[in-house]
């Protein structure tokens, strides 16, 4: 099977979608147009199905069938990708997956993907939040569309911003390095910071605050060199983003000047989310630019999960779960036969650390077998970064002694 | 208590089936588990190359598959050579138990033929598998190579086909191998076998008549009324279809017939 391994980011947000790929003559991510020759690069969150033609539309395409042609529009689209919700269009029932793998099919056709299962490399997928409902969605549309996991990724803004920042030249994150976001009338702050004490680097984004902008040029200028000289206060930033639409310079100029100062490089766009994603879709598949740093965000889990176990036959102390993978990355299933215990004990420890902890799972009504012929089937699944689900189900062993049917489940919560 | 093992080779989605037991055999580790708990079973039922191609297709261990294949092709290949290489490479027992039982198979082998027959006829009897133990049981009996095995192995043999027949309801058989076993053997226990057959074949009156001829004491003979009075009378199953169809089941998984 051939695989022409495009590497494509594609920042998926409620008010507007982007697309970038990898571009590896250049080595930089590269956004891709609404329209040959435009500037445009954000294109409406939206799908239009025209019943005459049974045919769908995206974007810009989508506002004008749903006019001129009588189509059905669907505006609401994240939102009902965010809780998995279906639809009924024309008798027929849309699940969230399948509308998502209809709107990125179309998505990218704008660098004529027409078989991304073959085409693409990696896939990635950054929005502003993740939940898990969201993840599912997203899983179910790259399963239609044929990528496997390994080559249809997620990541939130944050990361994406980690990574976009990462491939900066290093005097733009060599201290902290802000992040103002315009959006809906309101401007967020998020700062990035490297905590180089430990082995990989360390990378943390926090969200520090937000403030409603006035629509006045003048006031908003005002209220943004305000917010600027709170947050940033006298810490020391070496790289500064201002990226969305509603962010212009023409009404920002004594915030700009204010920003530049130091030698600080300021940058604005608005495409660093989609550029972060092509970026990480590239280094998921073959780069190491981000060697020797860990990312870690409000997804991250931070705790490693194993279990002694009789390994090959030799025992063990046996990795289940990793630390450092994103929560809704992270699962395990396997199968073990218990030797005479009742319950199952997890070694627990926090990322960096060698210190374990033990969580005793009890397994009551686990009927009496002799050893070793009770055979158990383990599903280890995040809720949230720091909520993992442990779910195991009596397999019994064989004919000789019949499953009894019994399933337990334990949660086990981060600890802050 | 030992550590649980993690299970590294897929389950089966078709069986394996142990001809002996008539079981169903779906892991690796069942077998592990079936091998030695029933050594004497550890057999051509499953030193076989269908046993190897089944490794292959429905275990998806293509190397362990080889490795058997080889053993069996062997000019010098044992039985014994099969089984430890399958345990080993299944890893269900750790090396310290995988030792064991390695001189606990060498032990069996070494053992003169009649008794690796006789304890394969017991191991089946635990596995209520009446005929096939019956087969093997007469085997035994009539087999060359007794060791140095005298009247105490027959009578044990005796013993244990009194007990296979009275199982299958056969108790004119049963009667007379007790009476064989215990003109070997000249144990209580086993007289107590015959004389309950006999009660079970003949009635009441006819047991009383072979107290009297086998001369059994007072405080005997008061022994075993109690343990005759003490059995409880089976009750009408309430639902004669469903015992009637578990009767049948138990019939066919015991005679293989």
């Amino acid at each position: 099977m051939e695989v022409n391994n495009v590497m494509i980011g594609i920042d998926l947000n409620r008010d507007g979608s982007q697309l970038c790929f990898y571009d590896r003559a250049g080595e930089e991510a590269v956004s891709v147009p609404v329209r040959a020759g435009s500037e445009q690069l954000t294109f409406p969150t939206r799908l239009c199905m025209v019943p005459a033609e049974n045919a769908w539309y995206y974007g810009i395409e989508a506002e004008y069938f749903a006019e001129r042609k009588n189509g059905i529009l669907l505006d609401q689209l994240y939102d009902l990708w965010e809780e998995g919700e279906s639809i009924r269009i024309q008798e027929k029932e849309y699940t969230a997956a399948q509308l998502l793998a209809v709107f990125l099919e179309k998505v990218l056709g704008m660098v004529k993907i027409t078989r991304p299962s073959l085409e693409v490399g990696c896939l990635m997928l950054t929005v502003p939040g993740l939940t898990r409902k969201f993840v599912g969605t997203i899983r179910q549309a790259y399963e239609i569309l044929g990528l496997p996991k390994n080559r249809g990724c997620i990541q939130d803004y944050k990361e994406s911003f980690f990574v976009h920042t990462m491939f900066q030249s290093q005097d733009v994150w060599a201290r902290k390095t802000g992040l103002f976001e315009f959006r809906n009338g309101q401007v967020q702050f998020q700062e990035m910071e490297l905590k180089g004490r430990t082995k990989p680097v360390t990378a943390y984004v926090n969200n520090r605050g937000r403030r409603p902008l006035s629509g006045n040029p003048e006031q908003k200028d005002q209220q943004l060199l305000g917010f600027i000289r709170e947050m940033l206060g006298e810490d020391m930033y070496s790289g500064i983003f201002l990226v969305g639409e509603e962010f212009d310079q023409s009404w920002a100029r004594e915030s700009v000047r204010t920003l530049c100062k130091g030698q600080r490089k300021v940058f604005a766009g608005s495409n660093l989310f989609a550029k972060g994603a092509a970026l990480s879709a590239m280094e998921k598949l073959e780069g190491s630019h981000l060697k020797g740093f860990q990312y870690v965000g409000s997804d991250l889990v931070r705790y490693t999960i194993s279990m002694e176990l009789q390994v090959q036959g030799i025992v063990t102390v046996y990795p289940l779960i990793a630390a450092g993978g994103n929560w809704y990355d992270t699962s395990a299933e396997f199968e073990i036969i218990l030797d005479q215990q009742e319950e199952l004990t997890f070694l627990v420890n926090r990322m960096h650390e060698k210190a374990r902890k033990k969580l005793v799972m009890p397994l009551p009504g686990l009927p009496k077998r002799p050893g070793r012929a009770s055979r158990l089937r383990v599903c280890m699944e995040y809720e949230t970064a720091g909520r993992c689900r442990i779910d195991v189900e009596d397999l019994g062993f064989g004919e000789m002694f019949p499953s009894s049917g019994k399933i337990w489940r334990e949660i086990m919560e981060e600890q802050s | 208590m030992g550590v649980a093992i993690l299970c590294q080779i897929p389950r089966a989605e078709k069986p394996w089936y142990l001809e002996n037991t008539g079981l169903n055999i779906y892991s690796a580790e069942e077998l592990g588990y079936f091998i030695c708990n029933n050594p004497a079973l550890a057999d051509e039922s499953i030193v076989c190359s269908g046993f190897v191609q089944w490794v292959k297709e429905e275990l998806k261990q293509s190397r362990l598959a080889l490795k058997l294949s080889h053993i069996l092709n062997g000019e010098t290949y044992t039985e014994r050579d099969f089984i430890l290489t399958f345990l080993k490479e299944t890893c269900y027992l750790n090396v310290k138990e995988l030792a064991g039982f390695e001189q606990q198979l060498q032990e069996f082998a070494e053992k003169p033929l009649s008794q690796r027959l006789k304890r394969k006829a017991d191991t089946l009897m635990q596995h209520e598998k009446y005929n096939r133990a019956l087969n093997y049981y007469q085997e035994a009996l009539f087999c060359k190579d007794q060791g140095n095995m005298g009247s105490q192995f027959r009578g044990t043999i005796m013993n244990n086909l009194g007990c296979v027949y009275a199982r299958l309801f056969m108790m004119e058989e049963a009667c007379e191998c007790f009476r064989l076993a215990y003109e070997e053997l000249h144990t209580f226990s086993v007289l107590k076998s015959y004389l309950f057959s006999v009660f079970m074949k003949d009635g009441e009156e006819v047991y009383r008549q072979k107290l009297d001829e086998f001369g059994v004491d007072k405080k005997s003979r008061a022994k075993l009324k109690e343990e005759i009075d003490s059995v409880q009378i089976p009750k009408r199953p309430e639902d004669l279809d469903e015992a009637l169809e578990n009767w049948t089941e138990s019939y066919h998984r015991n005679t293989d017939l």
